[in-house]
Parts: structure tokens; C-alpha cells; sequence
């Protein structure tokens, strides 16, 4: 009768460690997938962690950790991915009691886009490694892919186009405020520059300088509508490089910018516009706001964008400047009304080699052409 | 010199696959000299020889390259083992096993199959059992004793080798996968699979002192009654000749047993019992060395920062350690179950009702009132079942036994 004892009491054990094993693998156990912190510029490469905590004494010697990335981004090499509708990853790891395991991967931003993490799923085998266990952890993550720079010496032809518009109309008011430098008196300076504390040490008199603010606003007006069934994303992608482009160069040249577009944000569902205004968190409202445009949904038309621009009250001393591949006369007359109600403007239009200028000569405002590569 | 392209995995498999053919020849072989009478002689020395000659077997079916080689490797093996077992029914048995076993080899290489003698499985456990009971039929007091040990070497044996099967198939499945930690899945599963083997292994060894023996026996013995009964239903039964059978073999067992001993065995008996106890006490205290190595090993790598594969790997402090770090006091925590004051027995209603009502844990960011608010109570009821949890919670007075019985009251 020994045998069958020493037999159920094998068979016992092995399914209670088991049941423990299963109750217990998952208790204090996190895994955790994080981007870089900072953004990453469209074909870049940027950095994905992936994070184990397993704050007890029981040891797993396999756990899978499995989680999904939109295909856009891609892993150096393939590592352990497979690539379907979704960029699928996982990877194997073996954990002690109260470890962490901090593993790094790099992956290729190979589009512009606005990219989210949700979910990472775990799966550990039994002690014989002849069963499983799965559970799925929540991980919430986004990253910002921004648009890629285009060619400095391209954009410099645009920009003093833009820069000549706004200097013409500038209104140069020194601001207290922008602290320039200092420099020795001149006979015309008035008493109130002086700058006594630095008199007083210098033995002479001294004046503060001061920076002007320039009144001149700029407002891009990009157009990603596609007129037929026809989608030029390709063209479409390269105006939204261009605007942050030139956005970004006049944010850093101190000229207050905006943006206003026809294509709709990727989570608001709303078209995405950026009142002018300086600083850096104006450059980054600019990236991330191009970052989230989608261009699956439908825009809406440039027309209306370019009447509610008109009815709004206080627009200010402005210059537009319109980006678009659509050469229809509707819109080009919706602009021209624009900038006769008082400002300058430049239209970009971005085209293929291969496509026709359709633009009329105009007195109020400059074109240019942007050829994209096919 | 050619080199051996095997891992130490597949050498360890192999080592398994090797012990499961001897196991299961030696239960065979058991069963027969039990069966033929002979049990009663000292048959496992004998038995010992079909591991010599399963091994032989095995390595030449793995490495001749010719027909001829085979044959000749068998020959020698089964002619030796048989002329050293001797002319009894022994050494008959090794012959008819060691035919059996190179037939087998033969047939799996000749197929391209795997040997039966290869596959441990858990099924092949019923061997031993049979071997057990054929030990008591036959009275072989020899088979009774080892039939267990076999079954528990071969139920570990079978562990280990599902284990090593199944990690040895998952990194050939996964082996393209980039910096997969091979060498430490390796040893942290050996680590899993050794803390299984023991934890079954004493569960096998305390399982008999549980007195589970007794309640088999006792079921055993009731089913025995009742079948017994339902065939003295049916008229001209076998039941009464076995019955009969039983009392006869009652009475041989106690004839045997009423056999003396000479003093000169007896005294054998009692110096091969010292032996075993001494060879018994220096397993354990190997074992124990080699465990309390093992830890210390484990203490002295414990905070060890690493990177394998590119992983960086890090120790986080066990929470009494990070505690004593920090210089904080660990407080003594006492379970509620025992709490009998009006604090206590107010928070083990809150807890209860709180899951009664809420069909489980409520979210860790929410205030008692929140949580309240939550379990659908009345407005005034809610707000009492809050703020007394508050009060017995957080507060540093403690509850009066007028508000436990208003907190209680809440239903």
C-alpha cells in the first residue's frame, strides 16, 4: 500500500506546486514598456525600454513579455518582431527573486505620427515548463515622431520671401522687458537708459539696450485636402515638414507664428490650429499639434478655414502664408480676399515635377513652387 | 580528437533516457524472478547488471555505423551480463531482457523511431505497482521494498525529464530569437526544477506518515466488503474459494514468519542496518553542505549588478531590507481576524460590506467617502459608514461601542 501513498503524495505535490505556482507568479510582478522621454524626429532612431520588476522570492525562469507597436516603427534588425497589421514583439526573459531587468531596443521611426502603447501581455510557463500562465498588464505609453527637417537651403528662398513681407510691415517698439547689452552714452539717449549701478563702477555713463518686439505676425495655413480620390500623402507629408519648418525658423528669428490647417487631429477629431505666439512651448504646441495630424481622415475644406480666418475680429497685422497643392480657384480667391481685408501673404505650392502651375499673377502676394520628390 | 557536439542539456536528457530504460528493464526483471518464484533471493545485485548492459545498447544503437557493429556490441553485452549473472533464473532473465532491449534498439534505429526504451513517460509507473503487489501476492519481501523506491526514482526521473524536453524544445523553437537569456533560463530552471524535485520528493518520503496509508486501507478494505457482498449474491460464487484462497495464504505468511533466525544473520542484519545509517546520515549531511553552499553562494552574488545580453540587471532590496537601509522601524503587523476591539471589528464590517456590496476590491485612489458613495447606501448612511471607518481607520482616539453598534447596524 506504500506505493500508492508515495505515488499520490508525488502526484499531489507536483499539482499543488503548480496551482501555487499559477496563484503566485503574478503577485508584485510589473512589467512596464516606456519610450524615450524626448521626441524623436522622422527618420530617426529613438530608444524603447522595456522594464521587469519582480519584487518577490519566487523566480521565474521564463516569462514572455509580448506587446504591439504600430508598423511605422520599426526594431533594428527585425529583433524578435513579426510584422503584420501591427509591429508585434516579443521577448524572453528570465527573472530572479527581487529583480529588475532593464532591457534597451532601438527601433527606426520611420514616419511622422503620434504613436501609443497600451497593453504588454505575460506569459510564464509552470515549474515543468509544461503549462501556461497568461496575464495581460495595462501600460499605457505615447511617443511623438515629429516631422523631419527639410533642406535648409531649400527653405532659405521661402523664408526671406516670408521675412521680406514681414519686415516691410514691421512696427519696431523696444520692449523694456528684452534686455539687449549695455553700452557707453551717447548725447541723444534719454536719462531714463541710464544704467546707474554700472555707471557708478565703470566711472562713465552707461545706457541699457534693449530688444524690439516685432508686431508682425505670421499664420501658416497648410492644406492637406485632397481634391479626388486620389491621396497625395507624399505631398501632403512634405507641406507639413515645410510648415514646421518655417514656423520653427520665424520662432526662432522672435517673430510671434501660428498655424492653422485644414487636416484633423488624430484623438480631438478637430482641425488643428495654433494661434501665434512665441517661446518654446509655442515650437513644441507646433510639433506635436503636426505630429497628430491625420491624414486618413477627411479634411475639411481650405475654404472654410479661410472664412472663419476672415471673421474673426482683431486678426492684427498679419502675413499668411499658405501651403498647399490644391490650385483651385475657390480657394486661391477665399486667400486673395484674405489678404485684402489687410495683411501679405506667400502661397507655397507643393507639386510633383510633373505637375501644371495654375497660379495668377497677383500684386498682393507672392507664389512659389515647392517641388516634392515623387 | 572528434569532439562531442552535445550540450550539457542533451547530455543530461540522455542520461535520463538511459536511467528510464534501466528502470523500466529492472521493474521487468523484478516482476519476472517474483513471479517465478524466486523472489525471495537476493535478485538487485543481479538486476544492477542490465544498467552496464542498457547503456551499451544504447550507445552502440547512437553510434554504430554498420549492422555488424551493432550485433558484435550486443553479443559481447549480453553474453557477459548473462555469464555473470549465472545459469539461474536470474541470468536467464537478463538474457531475455538484454535480447529484448537490443531488439527494441534495433527496431527504433531500423524505423527511425524513437525506442521505447527512450520515452520516459508517467504511465510506466504502473511497473512498479505491479511489482509491488506481485511482491506481496508472491510474498517477496525484496520486491515490497524496493518497488517504491523505484517509483519514486522514476516519478522524479520523469520530472526532470519533461522539464529538460520541454526547455530544450522551447530555445530550439525560440532560438532565433535575439538575446535570449539561454544561459540564465538554464540555471534558474534548474534552480525551479531541483526546489520541485525536493518539495516532491519529502511529500513522497512524509506521505506514508500522514496516515493516508491508513485511510487507502480503509477504503480499500470497505470496497473490498461490498463487492464481497454483491457476489454472495449471485448464486455459486467464486467469493467463498477466494476467501478460502486468502486464509490459506494467512496461514502459510505466519508459518513463515514463526521461522527463526540464526544468530550469526541476525547479527549481519543488524551491521548492514549501522551501514545504511551511517551511508543515510552522510547523504543528508552532503546534502545539507551542499544546500548551505548553494545559499551562501546565493548571499554573496545577491546585490550583484550585471548585464547579459545587453540587459542590465539589478537587485531590489527584499522590503525588511530596504526597511533597516532607510533605518526605518518594521511595525508588527497584526491581522485583523484577531482584532477584537470596537476599531477593529468596525473595519472588518467596513472590509466586508465593502465587498458584499461593491463585488470586489474598490479602486486603491478612493476615499471611504468616495467608496460610500459607491455601494448605493442611503445618503445618511453613507456618510456614518465613512466617516466612523475614518475615525476607527485614521483617527487617533478610538471608537466608542455606541458608534461600532451604529456602524454595524448599517446593512
Amino acid at each position: 500500500m506504500i506505493i500508492i501513498v508515495v505515488l499520490i503524495g508525488a502526484f499531489v505535490m507536483n499539482a499543488v506546486l503548480v496551482k501555487i505556482y499559477g496563484h503566485l507568479w503574478e503577485k508584485h510582478l510589473d512589467a512596464r514598456v516606456e519610450f524615450q522621454k524626448e521626441p524623436s524626429l522622422e527618420g530617426r532612431d529613438a530608444i524603447l525600454t522595456e522594464t521587469i520588476y519582480n519584487r518577490k522570492w519566487l523566480f521565474l525562469p521564463v516569462l514572455q513579455v509580448g506587446f504591439q507597436m504600430h508598423r511605422n516603427l520599426r526594431f533594428a534588425d527585425g529583433e524578435n518582431t513579426s510584422v503584420s497589421d501591427q509591429c508585434y514583439k516579443r521577448d524572453i526573459f528570465s527573472v530572479g527573486s527581487y529583480q529588475k531587468i532593464t532591457r534597451s531596443i532601438s527601433f527606426y521611426c520611420s514616419r511622422r505620427g503620434y504613436y501609443e502603447l497600451s497593453q504588454v501581455e505575460l506569459v510564464t510557463r509552470s515549474p515543468l515548463m509544461n503549462g501556461k500562465f497568461y496575464k495581460t498588464l495595462e501600460s499605457p505609453d505615447h511617443f511623438y515622431v515629429y516631422p523631419r527637417m527639410v533642406d535648409e537651403t531649400r527653405l532659405e528662398i521661402p523664408f526671406q520671401k516670408i521675412m521680406g513681407s514681414v519686415l516691410s510691415r514691421k512696427n519696431l517698439y523696444e520692449d523694456p522687458f528684452e534686455f539687449r547689452g549695455i553700452r557707453e552714452y551717447q548725447p541723444t539717449d534719454p536719462m531714463h537708459k541710464i544704467n546707474w549701478k554700472v555707471s557708478a563702477r565703470t566711472d562713465q555713463w552707461m545706457v541699457n539696450l534693449y530688444d524690439s518686439t516685432s508686431a508682425q505676425e505670421v499664420v501658416v495655413l497648410l492644406d492637406v485636402e485632397d481634391e479626388t480620390i486620389w491621396k497625395f500623402d507624399a505631398i501632403h507629408e512634405e507641406g507639413i515638414r515645410l510648415a514646421a519648418a518655417l514656423v520653427s525658423r520665424l520662432l526662432q528669428n522672435g517673430i510671434p507664428a501660428g498655424i492653422r490647417t485644414n487636416g484633423r487631429d488624430l484623438k480631438t477629431k478637430t482641425c488643428f490650429s495654433l494661434e501665434p505666439g512665441t517661446g518654446p512651448q509655442q515650437v513644441r504646441a507646433l510639433y506635436e499639434g503636426l505630429t497628430r495630424l491625420d491624414l486618413d481622415q477627411k479634411a475639411e475644406h481650405m475654404e472654410v478655414i479661410l472664412d472663419r480666418l476672415r471673421e474673426e475680429a482683431n486678426r492684427g497685422n498679419r502675413t499668411y502664408v499658405m501651403i498647399s497643392k490644391n490650385q483651385r480657384e475657390s480657394c486661391y480667391d477665399g486667400f486673395c480676399r484674405l489678404l485684402n481685408e489687410g495683411g501679405t501673404g506667400v502661397w507655397i505650392a507643393t507639386l510633383y515635377e510633373d505637375m501644371e502651375w495654375k497660379l495668377p499673377d497677383s500684386r498682393n502676394m507672392t507664389a512659389l513652387r515647392w517641388e516634392v520628390a515623387k | 580528437m572528434k569532439q562531442l557536439k552535445i550540450t550539457k542539456r542533451q547530455a543530461a536528457l540522455m542520461l535520463l533516457e538511459l536511467c528510464h530504460g534501466f528502470l523500466i528493464l529492472f521493474a521487468i526483471y523484478a516482476c519476472a524472478v517474483v513471479i517465478s518464484g524466486h523472489g525471495s533471493e537476493p535478485f538487485v545485485l543481479v538486476g544492477c547488471l542490465l544498467f552496464p548492459l542498457n547503456a551499451g545498447l544504447f550507445l552502440a544503437e547512437k553510434k554504430a555505423t554498420h549492422f555488424w557493429q551493432f550485433g558484435i556490441v550486443t553479443l559481447l553485452l549480453i553474453g557477459g551480463s548473462v555469464m555473470l549473472a549465472g545459469s539461474g533464473v536470474c541470468g536467464i532473465w537478463t538474457g531475455i531482457l538484454g535480447v529484448i532491449a537490443a531488439f527494441s534498439y534495433f527496431y527504433g534505429r531500423a524505423s527511425k523511431k524513437t525506442c521505447w526504451l527512450k520515452i520516459p513517460s508517467y504511465p510506466w509507473l504502473g511497473i512498479a505497482l505491479v511489482l509491488y503487489f506481485l511482491g506481496q501476492h508472491f510474498v517477496s519481501d525484496t520486491a515490497i521494498r524496493i518497488a517504491p523506491v523505484l517509483a519514486a526514482l522514476y516519478y522524479l526521473l520523469c520530472n526532470f525529464h519533461i522539464n529538460l524536453k520541454e526547455v530544450d524544445s522551447f530555445l530550439k523553437t525560440h532560438a532565433s530569437l535575439e538575446r535570449l537569456p539561454v544561459r540564465r533560463l538554464a540555471k534558474i530552471n534548474q534552480g525551479m526544477i531541483w526546489l520541485v524535485s525536493a518539495v516532491t520528493a519529502v511529500a513522497m518520503i512524509a506521505a506514508p506518515y500522514l496516515g493516508i496509508d491508513q485511510l487507502i486501507r480503509k477504503g480499500g478494505q470497505a470496497l473490498k466488503t461490498v463487492i464481497r457482498w454483491l457476489l454472495h449474491l449471485i448464486p455459486n460464487s467464486p467469493a467463498q474459494e477466494g476467501t478460502m484462497a486468502a486464509e490459506q495464504t494467512n496461514q502459510m505468511m505466519q508459518a513463515t514468519a514463526s521461522r527463526e533466525i540464526p544468530w550469526f544473520l541476525e547479527l549481519l542484519y543488524k551491521l548492514l542496518d549501522l551501514i545504511g545509517w551511517m551511508i543515510g546520515i552522510s547523504l543528508v549531511l552532503v546534502c545539507v553542505f551542499v544546500g548551505v553552499r548553494a545559499l551562501y553562494r546565493l548571499y554573496l552574488r545577491f546585490n550583484e549588478k550585471t548585464e547579459e545580453n545587453g540587459d542590465k540587471i539589478e537587485r531590489l532590496l527584499p522590503p525588511p531590507a530596504a526597511e533597516k537601509k532607510k533605518n526605518l522601524n518594521r511595525k508588527k503587523k497584526e491581522h485583523l481576524f484577531w482584532n477584537r476591539s470596537a476599531d477593529g471589528r468596525i473595519r472588518k464590517h467596513y472590509r466586508k460590506k465593502v465587498l458584499e456590496k461593491l463585488k470586489g476590491s474598490p479602486d486603491s485612489a478612493w476615499t471611504p467617502t468616495q467608496t460610500a458613495g459607491h455601494m448605493e447606501l442611503e445618503d445618511v448612511d453613507a456618510k456614518v459608514f465613512a466617516q466612523i471607518y475614518e475615525k476607527a481607520r485614521y483617527a487617533e482616539t478610538f471608537c466608542t461601542k455606541e458608534e461600532m453598534e451604529k456602524m454595524l447596524r448599517i446593512r
